[in-house]
């Protein structure tokens, strides 16, 4: 009881006192930016770590001996374990509840602070507290000129002295090899770009925003980027929209077009000019190119802030779910002090577990040899058929951003950790409960 | 009817071992027992600490599983939820929720039997009423003494009139009202035709209320029958008189010793039992209206227990009783025995109440001590004929 009003007392200043704190940020977005995410984080941990305690309601009534009053009368172990499973369940969900509304409050007052400048507000209103649903950039399919690419080479001879040749395997390489070479934009060239299914209302008064991440091979002196893009289809009637831009290299940068440049097919094209579109400014000539994994993007808002900011903690619930039902599964069968340490690892672990599992396969390709890898390797393997990957139902880094956590993950989350993960838990934790003799074996 | 004929608990090779880390056998807490309650018995497990009392206890509830044997409550296996609904169960220390007042605490036992709130509601004021928690009702039971812990753990477990009573050492931590009471509740409950298995190492608890004992040693029984079969000594003969002079006494023992060839063991005046004096003392205090954080005296038997029987004439029985020994505490409220089988401790408590030297005491016998007490249940009636006689012979044969 305590540890819950303390809990409480500790959302409270923190909901309300971190805005106060952050103040001193350059600018109110990049300020709300800094309190969602701090305070996202911190609820999400002040939970997980009120959940391990709570739970220690089951193993103190065994230890205290409350238990044995209770299972003299006719109360089914099972709804035991599930009573007290869902008591704490009861008691973060409303503390989820209580603090999002905090949460939701204390944005909105932070974001009612003057704004630097006009892009400030722009940003706080359309990049931070929305929703925005993000499309990427379609690559190209570059296997029919990846295979007829080896074709020819072979063709004439290019594999002659390669001894064991996979023509899978090459044909995949040149496949990728082409793709990078499309990403790489050489001086005063034009690349276009194509986003399909950009589902967005097509009026001038909303807005897309492109985000985009460029690299080059060669720093210009001032290391800016200056390019133009080129966004709309005339082809398919939409208006078309030049943007000139003066971009620090190796940042995220985005810009906003009136979203009627989408055409009435929801494709969107845009093209990128790899040259200055300013008079009198130097060309500096740089290859241009846009990494892999950090595909430019095209963002259009599809919900409130509000409505995500609940979606976003519907995750948050199910993984305090699952973490729930492991605490209480632990304190059934151990003593507080090994049932605590215990959750606290599987909590750890699976929210690790997407690093934990690219170490390992790193590992088992590259690192020692022999038994110790064998063993150390398949133990992982069975550890993450079990535990939950908590880090693929974390939305918190998009929500900070103004990405939309949609329903369909939500929905998933809710599939695969309440009701997989956490019944899966709570039917072992009842059966070994039942199989349990809750007295003390003294004579 | 067929229901009656079902022993209430049977077990068959009882037997529970403990085992350590590493599974090895540790300690056998309960070895090849065999128990039979019938329905309407008080069934007495005697033992000393750690003999397998709670173990057997615990088994069952369904709190402990038996490493061997088999049981059966009401003939079905103790896991069944379903007979539960027909057990009260007081453990060996009241284990509550500290947080929760004594209202609340016996609401909750309450629910957990499925109750009706109005019924919960009645059955509560009634049962804190008899535990003598009326007024005590609205504090934590955190805050409660043992003893008052475990008058709510006695209040709980009748909460679903119970057809069988589990109590495990039900006197432990209570005054001597308490346990006074606490007799007196299950003496009450068996003449509702309830069935009770009392565990205990108080020798006295067990004799007062129970019709059948099991003495447990090392988990294995070691004696059982009756209580009757047990304590009767048919090598003794007691005789109780008013108040006799110095010399008739010395009389009466000497026509004993030479007429009839018998050995005095004993001449005292009867003392009463420290029971019936602390009993006496409290309840003069109370008449005072002394102020007490503790527990009151508490009431009858709430009558929405085994309301099969009519509950008014078990309380006139009761007060009766209470009566007796309440109004004439200086007399003697039984017959006075001999028991040299009562614990050390209790023995060394009362000689050293009962040491100061009193007039017309002659100790022929050597010690230990002699122990006074009342046995209520079995109060065997002093024929003052006897004594008459003799002296009258006295009187005719002039010895002196």
């Amino acid at each position: 009881m305590k540890i819950a009003l303390i809990s409480i007392l500790f959302l409270f200043v923190l909901v309300v006192g971190l805005p106060y704190s952050l103040r001193q940020e350059d600018s109110v977005s990049s300020a709300v930016q800094t309190y969602l995410s701090l305070s996202l984080r911190l609820i999400g941990f002040l939970l997980a770590l009120l959940t391990v305690f709570l739970s220690r309601s089951v193993s103190d009534e065994i230890a205290n001996k409350q238990i044995l009053m209770l299972m003299a009368k006719p109360l089914p172990r099972w709804q035991f374990v599930v009573g007290k499973f869902l008591g704490i369940v009861l008691i973060n969900t409303s503390l989820l509840c209580v603090s999002g509304i905090g949460l939701y409050t204390g944005a909105k007052l932070l974001a009612r602070m003057t704004p630097r400048d006009e892009f400030d507000a722009f940003r706080i209103k359309e990049e931070v507290l929305t929703a925005r649903h993000a499309i990427e950039v379609s690559t190209p399919d570059f296997t029919a000129t990846a295979n007829d690419f080896f074709q020819r080479r072979l063709d004439s001879g290019g594999y002659s002295n390669v001894i064991d040749l996979i023509e899978v395997n090459e044909k995949q390489r040149i496949a990728k090899e082409i793709a990078t070479q499309w990403r790489t934009i050489l001086p005063m060239q034009i690349r276009t770009l194509e986003f399909d299914n950009v589902r967005c209302e097509r009026s001038p008064d909303q807005t897309i925003q492109m985000k985009y991440k460029p690299t080059v091979w060669r720093y210009p002196p001032d290391e800016i980027l200056r390019c133009l893009w080129v966004v709309g289809n005339p082809d398919k009637g939409t208006p078309v929209y030049y943007i000139e831009r003066r971009d620090i290299i190796g940042r995220f940068h985005t810009f906003s077009v009136p979203a009627d440049a989408v055409a009435p097919d929801h494709t969107l094209t845009a093209q990128f000019v790899n040259q200055n579109p300013y008079k009198g400014e130097p060309q500096y000539r740089n290859t241009v190119s846009f990494l892999p994994d950090e595909p430019t993007q095209a963002l259009f808002t599809v919900g409130t802030f509000g409505g995500n900011l609940f979606r976003l903690l519907m995750l948050v619930a199910c993984r305090l779910v699952v973490l729930t039902a492991f605490a209480v599964f632990m304190t059934c069968l151990f003593s507080f002090p090994v049932a605590c340490l215990i959750s606290f690892t599987f909590l750890a672990t699976a929210t690790m577990a997407g690093y934990l599992e690219d170490s390992v396969l790193y590992f088992d390709q590259e690192g020692a040899d022999g038994i110790f890898r064998m063993v150390v390797g398949n133990v992982y393997r069975v550890a993450f058929l079990i535990i939950p990957r908590f880090s693929r139902y974390d939305g918190t880094d998009l929500f900070v951003d103004g990405r939309n956590v949609t329903l369909r993950w939500v929905l998933q989350g809710i599939g695969v950790l309440v009701v997989i993960y956490s019944s899966f838990i709570m039917t072992a934790a009842c059966v070994m409960f039942q199989r349990r003799e809750v007295s003390e074996t003294s004579v | 009817m067929k229901e009656q004929q079902i022993p209430v608990v049977q077990t068959a090779g009882l037997t529970k071992i403990f085992k350590d880390f590493w599974r090895r056998d540790r300690v056998a807490a309960v070895n090849d027992l065999n128990l039979e309650v019938r329905p309407g018995q008080v069934f007495g497990l005697l033992g000393p600490n750690g003999s397998g009392k709670s173990t057997t206890i615990k088994m069952l509830l369904g709190l402990l599983y038996p490493t061997r044997g088999r049981i059966a409550i009401f003939g079905r296996p103790p896991t069944d939820v379903a007979v539960k609904e027909r057990i009260g169960f007081l453990p060996e220390e009241s284990y509550l929720y500290r947080f929760l007042n004594a209202r609340e605490t016996l609401d909750l036992y309450g629910r957990l039997f499925r109750l009706p709130a109005q019924l919960r509601e009645d059955r509560i004021e009634k049962l804190l009423d008899m535990v003598g928690l009326g007024t005590e009702g609205k504090r934590r039971v955190g805050e409660y003494s043992k003893g008052m812990a475990r008058r709510i753990g006695l209040a709980q477990a009748l909460i679903n009139d119970p057809e069988f009573l589990i109590l495990d050492e039900p006197t432990a931590g209570m005054d001597p009202i308490g346990m006074r009471q606490i007799k007196n509740v299950i003496r009450e409950l068996a003449d509702r035709g309830k069935t009770i298995l009392l565990s205990s190492h108080l020798l006295a608890d067990v004799e007062d209320v129970c019709d059948r004992v099991c003495i447990l040693y090392g988990g294995r029984e070691r004696s059982s029958g009756t209580i009757d079969e047990l304590l009767q000594q048919d090598d003794r003969t007691q005789i109780t008189t008013e108040k006799l002079s110095e010399s008739t006494i010395e009389r009466v023992r000497l026509f004993l010793e030479t007429k009839e060839k018998k050995k005095v063991i004993d001449i005292a005046p009867p003392t009463d039992r420290l029971e019936a004096v602390f009993m006496r003392t409290v309840e003069q205090a109370q008449a005072a209206n002394i102020a007490t954080a503790g527990a009151t005296t508490g009431g009858d038997l709430p009558d929405f227990i085994g309301t099969s029987e009519p509950a008014d004439v078990i309380g006139a029985l009761v007060s009766a009783a209470d009566h007796e020994i309440h109004t004439h505490p200086t007399e003697p409220v039984a017959a006075n025995t001999i028991d040299q089988k009562d614990d050390a401790s209790r023995r060394k408590l009362l000689a050293g109440l009962t040491d100061q030297p009193t007039p017309g005491t002659i100790d022929t016998a050597p010690k230990p001590k002699p122990e006074v007490r009342d046995k209520p249940r079995s109060a065997p009636v002093a024929d003052r004929s006897v004594i008459d006689s003799l002296l009258k012979q006295d009187e005719g044969n002039d010895v002196e």
